[in-house]
């Protein structure tokens, strides 16, 4: 059964939007539509392998479940229907492992939070195309120089989203300027003003 | 060859390293610089920094990974520099650093590196 690096059977948790979650055995080498869409009446994505494993989209369902060959997990597989907001589960990810960061090496401790805020900028609206490219050029960093693999591992959840589910970013991104500031005046100013009881006289831009 | 020594390459030259000795350390004594922070006298490496981040066979931290017999070094390099200036850039900008009220500015690592 399975193929000949994976072999014989997998037990799999498959939880998420599906009709019927629970532990399921499957042959190696299985067919993410058995496990993914299943009697599903909607799917979106996939998550093999929990938060640090890969997030598919509903295209690659036909993607292998396997150890080496295709699309590996950890015995784990979280369905995401359509009604999910991709971003804040991505978000939830990210937060995740910039949390539980040992703060041991560089890259993951800061790494970590640098790609989540690039994420939240995009999603409170403030994306760029730089931003998009921030997060890759960062997740490269932290997958290739971390200490251990849980770093390594670290920017999956929003590298594969990105990759599998471009388009959904491009559509988020702003693209009528070319970069917007992470600062803002108004709100660095605001404790400032009250404490001196100045009146803020900003231009909107 | 001496008792207690072994031959590594690095960056394509044949060199001869003490065995134990770190991949940065041997690389050091040859002349070849590789950057360090986290490596510090008289602590053990830890391999946390990762700015001496050198592919030995794959990528390795230079500090914490000692040489073997025939082992293939390569330091230098355009993705390896960038690798390597990556976690001096994410120091900063973590803010942890405060340079002016620092005892150790103008005696610092990290600011020779920048």
């Amino acid at each position: 059964m399975g193929t000949e690096a994976s072999t014989g059977v997998k037990l799999l948790s498959v939880a998420g939007d599906r009709e019927r979650p629970g532990i399921y055995e499957v042959p190696g080498h299985h067919g993410a539509r058995g496990v993914g869409a299943g009697r599903c009446a909607r799917h979106d994505g996939g998550a093999g392998g929990g938060p640090s494993g890969t997030c598919v989209s509903a295209q690659q369902f036909d993607r292998r479940l396997s150890y080496y060959e295709d699309l590996s997990t950890g015995g784990a597989f979280t369905i995401f229907s359509h009604d999910r907001d991709l971003l804040s589960i991505v978000h939830n990810h990210m937060t995740l492992f910039a949390n539980e960061t040992c703060g041991f090496c560089v890259p993951r401790r800061a790494g970590t939070t640098l790609m989540l805020k690039s994420l939240e900028k995009i999603m409170v609206g403030n994306g760029t195309v730089h931003d998009l490219k921030a997060i890759e050029h960062l997740g490269g960093i932290v997958r290739t120089a971390s200490r251990c693999g849980l770093g390594q591992t670290a920017p999956n959840p929003l590298l594969s989203t990105l990759s599998n589910f471009a388009g959904h970013y491009r559509s988020l991104v702003r693209a009528d300027v070319d970069e917007v500031s992470q600062f803002n005046l108004e709100f660095a100013s605001a404790e400032s003003n009250i404490v001196a009881g100045r009146r803020p006289n900003l231009q909107r831009t | 060859m001496e008792q207690g020594h072994i031959e590594i390459v690095l960056n394509g030259t044949r060199f001869s390293a003490k065995e134990g000795q770190s991949v940065v350390e041997a690389a050091r004594e040859h002349g070849v610089y590789i950057p360090t922070l986290c490596d510090y006298q008289s602590l053990p490496p830890a391999g946390t920094c990762r700015v001496c981040t050198v592919v030995g066979g794959r990528l390795v931290a230079g500090c914490t990974t000692p040489v073997s017999y025939g082992m293939e070094i390569e330091s230098e390099s355009d993705e390896l520099e960038h690798l390597q200036k990556a976690p001096i850039e994410m120091l900063f900008v973590e803010g942890n650093h405060m340079c002016p009220s620092c005892e150790k500015s103008g005696n610092c690592q990290l600011q020779a590196l920048a």
